[in-house]
C-alpha cells in the first residue's frame, strides 16, 4: 500500500529528474521493507559526497598543483595525507548510522490540519557511539540526534495531515554528515507507523439527527440529555463527564450518570443524512457528529456503504466509527 | 485551524541570513587561523599582520554583538585600500609567490567579517587548508613539518565541529576524533607518498627574495669572503659514493670570476650561452678538449637554497643532471633558481686536463688587467717574471714569496684603499684567503698568464654517523685557476702557502679564537664543539636533518624507480601500477578495518567483567569453565574437585547471581560490586 502511496506522489511526467526520483523510491521500497524497529547496516545505507566534499576535492586539488609545482615533497605528503581524510570520512560518515537501531510511536489518532506526532526512538547497542544524526519527514522539522553518553533517545516530529485515512508521512530520512560534512550517509526508512487521520470536522445541524432514526421512533438528542435517570457501575470508556464525582468524593465508588434521552435511544449516522453533499463532505459531517454525541454519551451507530457499526458508546466504539469514516 | 495554511507545503525555514557561526566553531576557527598565519608572519610587512589582528578581533566583537557586519560600503573601502597598500607594498612582486601568499591570508582575515552563511564558514576552513601548506614552499624542516601538522589538526578540528550539534561539542572529543582519523590516513599517505609518480613543474613560479641569504656573492672584493665566516649556516652536504676524499681535496667551484676592475672580481664577459647540459645534442669543440683522468668521484649534494643559479661541485665535473648546465668557465649552473633546498648527483674526474689549447681572443680576455692601477705591484711582477725564467718558476716564486714575506692569515684584515692589491702586497700584508687569490690571479696576468679567481668552499666536517660532509658558509674559500700550456687550467691556492691549517683542518681549527668566527651564529650548538656530548649530539641531530632532507624532501621519481627495483628484477609498467593499486587497496582495508572493527568486548554488567575474571583465575589453574556451564552448574563441579575453595567459591557465585539477577528497577548499589571484587580479588590471593 505504501508502494502505491509513493508512487502517486510523483506524477507521471517526462522530467528525467523526476523519473529518476521515482525509480529511485520504488527501489528503495523494495530495498528496504517497512519495518517496525529497523536497525541501519550496510544494505540499508546510503552514502554521497556532499558540495562541500567536492569542494574540499578542489582544493585538494589545487593544493596538488601547487606541490607539482613548487616541488615540495611534504606539500605532495600532505595533500595525501588528506586524500586518505576524504577516504576514510566515508567510512566514519558510514559509521555513524550503522548499527542504529530506529522505531517510531505514534499517538493513535489526528484528525485532518492537525499536525501529527511521530516520536522517532534511536537507540544504540554496545560501545559505538552516534553523533548529529538528522531525521525527518519530507514535510517535517528536522530534528538531531545525538547519543553519545545516553543509549536511547526520543524525538518528536510533527507532520501535518492533508488527507484522512491512512497517515502515509513519507519515508523517514535519517541522515548524518558528521564527521567532517564531506559526505551525506542516509537512509529512508519506513517504520511501519500506524496513525490514521480522521475526516476533518464540519460544523452541521444537528437535528437532522433527530429525523434520522432509522427504526422510525423520534429521538431528540438536543432535548432530555440532561434528564437524569440513574447511576449505573462505572465501566472503562464512560466519558469522565458523566461520572457521578459527587458520588466518588463520598467515598462511594464510581458511578457513571445515566441521563434519560440515551438509555435506549439509539442513534443511526446514515449515509444519507447528508445525500446532497459530496462523499468528503459527508464524511466531515458525519464526523462532527460523532464527537457531539460522543460528547453527549447517546448511542450511535454508523451506517455507511460497505460497513455498519451498531449503536454503541465509549471510547473505543468512537475510535472504531471514526475509523471507519477515515478508511472510508 | 486552517487547513489551507498547511496545504502550502514544508514549514519555513529560517532565513540564511541568521546563520549563526556556533560559538566552539569560531573558537576553532579563529585558533587554526592564529596558527596558520603564525609561520607567515616574518615575511609579511608589519601593517598586513595588524590587519589580521584587527580582523580577527573584530569578528569577536560581532560574535559577542558589540559590532555589526561591516557593510557594502565599508567593505569595499577596506578592499581597495589594503588592495592599494598591497600594490605600493610589493610594486611589480605583487604576483610573486610570497605576495601571493599575503594576500590570501589578508582575504580569509577580511573573509571574517562576512562569515554570516556556513558556506563562507567552510571556505575561510578551506583557504586555511590552502595556504597552511604554503609555509612548505619556504621550509620544510622536521619542526615546521610538526608544526603544519598541528595546524592541520586545528583546522579539521574546526571542519568537524561545523557538523556537529552545538550543545553536544566537546572540544576534547572533537580534537581526539580529528588526530584519530589523521593517524589512520597516513598508512594511504605513505602509500601514495611512495607510488604515485612525480609530476614535473606545469609552469614556473617567481619566489620572492626579501629575505637576504647568506653565502657566496657572483662578485668577490676584498672582506667578502671574511664575512661568511662568522656564519655557521649550512651551505650544502655532501654524500660519496665509496671513500670519502681527504679534505685538503675538497675545493668546491661555485662561482668563476674572471674580470677584475682593479678592486673587484665580477663575472664579466666570459657568460656567453657557450653551455653544456646534460641534454644538449652538440658537443661543443671546448668540451672535447677537456682529457678526462684519473678517479672518478660520484656524489650526491644537497644544497640550502641560494635565490642563485650556480651549483657547488669539485674540478671537473660532468654535468649528468638536466636541470644544469656547464659554463665554458666551467662553473655549473642551475637552471632554475635555487630558492628551495636542491638535491643533484654529480660525478667528478679529480685528474685532467682542461682546455689545453685557447684560442687567441680567449687568451687575451683572461689575461685582461686594468690600466693605471695597482703599478707598483705590476712592476714587481715583471721584474720577478724575468728572474724566474718560466711561467712554472714564476708560480712559484710568488707562493714563496707569499710564504717567506711577513704575510699574515687574518679574518681582520687591515682595510685597503684605492690600490688594493699594491697596500696588501706591501704595506698591511694581511688578508684572508680573497686577498691571497686576488693579488696572485693580478701578478698572474700582469706577466700574461691567463688566470682567473674561483670562489667557493674549502673543506667541511664529515659527520661520524652517516659519513656525510657538512660545509658550512665559514668554509667559504676563494683560489686561483692559472692556465699554461699544455697543462690548461691548473688550480693554485696562494693561501694555503700562507696558512697550511686553513687547508689541511678547516677554518673552524684556525679561527676558533678569533672574536669574528661564529659571530653571527647566535647559540648554535657549533659553540660547544668541545664539549664531548653536545657535539655528538649535534653530529646526531644533523645526521637526522640530512637523512629527511634526502629521503623525505627530495623523494624523486629516482628513487621511486629504485624502490620498485629493489622489488622486482626486471621492472615493468604493468607491474609498477599493479603493486601501486595494490599498496593503495591495501592501505585503505587497514583504515577501513580500524574504523568499522566492532568494539572487542560488548559492554557486560560490571559484576560479569568480575565474574569472568574469577573464571579466568580458575581456567589458569586448570578449572576451565565449559561453554553454556551456568555459574551454579560450574560451581557444583569445582566443588567437588576442589573443596578447599568450596566456602570462597560459594559465596562469589552465590554474590554473583544476586548482582546479576535482580529483579528489573532494582539498582544495585556500587558498594555491592565494590565488596563483590574484593571477594574475587581474596580469592586470587589464594589462588596463587
Amino acid at each position: 500500500m505504501i508502494a502505491t502511496s509513493q508512487t502517486e506522489a510523483y506524477p507521471k511526467t517526462l522530467n528525467p529528474y523526476l523519473i529518476w526520483r521515482r525509480r529511485f523510491g520504488q527501489w528503495v521500497v523494495r530495498r528496504i521493507p517497512p519495518s517496525k524497529n529497523i536497525e541501519l547496516h550496510l544494505n540499508n545505507i546510503f552514502i554521497i559526497p556532499t558540495m562541500q566534499g567536492l569542494g574540499f576535492c578542489f582544493v585538494l586539488a589545487l593544493m596538488f598543483i601547487g606541490a607539482i609545482n613548487y616541488e615540495t615533497s611534504l606539500a605532495f605528503a600532505l595533500v595525501f595525507l588528506l586524500i586518505g581524510v576524504f577516504i576514510l570520512a566515508i567510512f566514519y560518515t558510514y559509521r555513524n548510522l550503522s548499527g542504529l537501531h530506529l522505531s517510531g510511536l505514534t499517538d493513535g489518532s489526528v484528525f485532518v490540519g492537525e499536525n501529527a506526532e511521530i516520536t522517532i526512538i534511536v537507540n544504540r547497542h554496545g560501545k559505538r557511539t552516534y553523533e548529529a544524526i538528522e531525521l525527518g519527514f519530507e514535510k517535517s522539522r528536522k530534528v538531531v540526534a545525538n547519543l553519545i553518553e545516553n543509549k536511547e533517545q526520543r524525538l518528536s516530529l510533527f507532520v501535518p495531515t492533508l488527507k484522512r485515512g491512512q497517515l502515509n508521512p513519507g519515508r523517514l530520512r535519517v541522515e548524518t554528515f558528521y564527521p567532517f560534512g564531506l559526505h551525506r550517509a542516509w537512509s529512508l526508512v519506513d517504520l511501519d507507523l500506524n496513525c490514521l487521520v480522521y475526516p476533518i470536522p464540519i460544523e452541521c445541524d444537528l437535528n437532522i439527527l433527530n429525523t434520522s432514526d432509522r427504526d422510525g421512533g423520534k429521538v431528540n438528542i438536543t432535548r432530555g440529555n440532561d434528564d437524569f435517570y440513574n447511576l449505573r457501575e462505572y465501566q472503562p470508556g464512560d466519558p469522565l463527564k458523566h461520572v457521578a464525582w459527587k458520588n466518588f468524593a463520598k467515598g462511594q465508588g464510581m458511578y457513571t450518570k445515566q441521563y434519560s434521552s440515551n438509555i435506549d435511544d439509539k442513534i443511526w449516522l446514515s449515509w444519507s443524512l447528508f445525500s446532497e453533499l459530496s462523499k468528503e463532505d459527508r464524511l466531515s459531517r458525519l464526523c462532527y457528529c460523532v464527537l457531539k454525541l460522543d460528547a453527549s454519551g447517546v448511542d450511535y451507530g454508523l451506517d455507511i456503504p460497505e460497513c455498519v457499526i451498531e449503536p454503541n458508546k465509549g471510547i473505543a466504539h468512537y475510535h472504531s466509527v471514526l475509523r471507519a469514516l477515515a478508511l472510508f | 485551524m486552517n487547513i489551507f495554511n498547511l496545504t502550502k507545503g514544508k514549514p519555513k525555514e529560517f532565513t540564511r541570513s541568521s546563520y549563526l557561526v556556533p560559538r566552539t566553531s569560531l573558537a576553532w576557527i579563529l585558533c587554526s587561523l592564529v596558527a596558520v598565519i603564525l609561520p607567515h608572519v616574518v615575511r609579511m610587512p608589519i601593517w598586513l599582520v595588524l590587519v589580521c589582528a584587527l580582523c580577527i578581533i573584530g569578528r569577536v566583537l560581532i560574535f559577542q554583538g558589540r559590532m555589526s557586519y561591516p557593510g557594502p560600503i565599508v567593505k569595499t573601502i577596506l578592499v581597495v585600500l589594503i588592495l592599494w597598500l598591497m600594490v605600493a607594498q610589493y610594486g611589480r612582486d605583487v604576483f610573486a609567490t610570497e605576495s601571493t601568499v599575503a594576500i590570501l591570508i589578508v582575504a580569509i582575515s577580511l573573509k571574517l567579517l562576512e562569515m554570516h552563511k556556513k558556506s563562507d564558514v567552510i571556505m575561510v576552513i578551506y583557504l586555511c587548508y590552502f595556504t597552511v601548506i604554503a609555509e612548505f614552499i619556504w621550509s620544510q624542516s622536521i619542526p615546521i613539518a610538526v608544526y603544519i601538522l598541528f595546524c592541520i589538526l586545528l583546522i579539521s578540528a574546526a571542519l568537524m565541529s561545523l557538523s556537529q550539534t552545538e550543545e553536544y561539542q566537546n572540544p576534547f572529543r572533537t580534537l581526539k576524533l580529528s588526530a584519530l582519523i589523521l593517524l589512520q590516513s597516513i598508512p594511504l599517505m605513505l602509500a601514495l607518498f611512495i607510488l604515485f609518480p612525480r609530476i614535473a613543474p606545469l609552469w614556473s613560479v617567481p619566489l620572492q627574495s626579501s629575505t637576504a641569504r647568506t653565502g657566496l656573492s657572483d662578485s668577490m672584493s676584498p672582506g667578502d669572503i671574511g664575512n661568511l665566516i662568522g656564519s655557521d649556516e649550512l651551505a650544502f652536504r655532501v654524500k660519496f659514493n665509496g671513500e670519502n676524499p681527504r679534505p685538503a681535496e675538497l675545493y668546491w667551484r661555485a662561482i668563476t670570476l674572471d674580470s677584475f676592475n682593479g678592486r673587484e672580481w665580477s663575472r664579466g664577459f666570459n657568460i656567453e650561452p657557450q653551455f653544456l647540459g646534460a641534454g644538449a645534442r652538440d658537443d661543443r669543440a671546448w668540451f672535447q678538449d677537456i682529457e678526462f683522468q684519473g678517479d672518478i668521484l660520484d656524489y650526491n649534494i644537497i644544497m640550502e637554497p641560494t635565490d642563485n643559479n650556480w651549483v657547488y661541485s669539485l674540478k671537473i665535473p660532468q654535468v649528468l643532471d638536466e636541470r644544469m648546465i656547464m659554463r665554458r668557465d666551467f662553473q655549473v649552473d642551475s637552471i632554475r633558481n635555487i630558492s628551495q633546498r636542491f638535491s643533484y648527483d654529480m660525478r667528478s674526474y679529480m685528474n685532467n686536463r682542461l682546455d689545453a689549447s685557447l684560442n687567441q681572443r680567449e687568451l687575451r680576455q683572461w689575461r685582461r688587467i686594468p690600466s693605471g692601477s695597482n703599478e707598483q705591484s705590476f712592476e714587481f711582477a715583471v721584474n720577478l717574471r724575468e728572474e724566474s725564467g718560466s711561467d712554472q718558476a714564476y708560480i712559484q716564486n710568488v707562493l714563496a714569496y707569499f710564504r717567506s714575506e711577513n704575510f699574515f692569515y687574518t679574518l681582520q684584515p687591515a682595510l685597503l684603499g684605492a690600490n688594493p692589491v699594491d697596500e696588501f702586497l706591501f704595506n698591511t700584508r694581511e688578508g684572508f684567503c680573497e686577498h691571497y687569490a686576488s693579488s696572485f690571479t693580478f701578478l698572474m696576468r700582469a706577466v700574461g698568464i691567463p688566470a682567473r679567481v674561483v670562489t667557493g668552499y674549502q673543506g667541511g666536517e664529515y659527520n661520524p654517523y652517516d659519513d656525510t660532509l657538512a660545509v658550512r658558509q665559514y668554509d667559504a674559500h676563494a683560489w686561483s685557476e692559472v692556465w699554461l700550456q699544455d697543462q690548461g687550467w691548473v688550480r693554485v691556492d696562494p693561501t694555503a702557502a700562507v696558512a697550511p691549517d686553513r687547508i689541511e683542518r678547516g677554518s673552524q681549527f684556525v679561527f676558533q679564537l678569533e672574536d669574528v668566527f661564529l659571530q653571527d651564529a647566535g647559540l648554535s650548538l657549533l659553540r660547544f664543539r668541545n664539549s664531548l656530548f653536545l657535539n655528538d649530539l649535534r653530529y646526531r641531530l644533523e645526521m637526522i636533518d640530512y637523512s629527511w632532507n634526502r629521503f623525505v624532501l627530495n623523494y624523486d621519481q629516482g628513487m621511486q624507480f629504485a624502490f620498485f627495483s629493489s622489488l622486482f628484477k626486471e621492472v615493468t609498467r604493468e607491474k609498477i601500477i599493479v603493486t601501486a593499486l595494490g599498496f593503495i587497496f591495501f592501505s585503505i582495508a587497514i583504515m577501513v578495518f580500524f574504523v568499522l572493527r566492532k568494539p572487542s568486548r560488548k559492554e557486560l554488567h560490571p559484576a560479569t567483567d568480575l565474574y569472568l575474571g574469577y573464571c579466568d583465575g580458575l581456567a589458569k589453574q586448570g578449572f576451565v569453565r565449559a561453554r553454556g556451564e551456568t555459574p551454579f552448574a560450574y560451581f557444583d563441579r569445582l566443588r567437588n574437585l576442589k573443596p578447599a575453595w568450596s566456602k570462597q567459591m560459594c559465596d562469589i557465585t552465590d554474590k554473583y547471581i544476586e548482582l546479576v539477577y535482580k529483579r528489573p528497577g532494582q539498582l544495585n548499589h556500587p558498594d555491592d560490586v565494590k565488596e563483590f571484587k574484593n571477594k574475587i580479588h581474596q580469592f586470587h590471593m589464594l589462588l596463587y
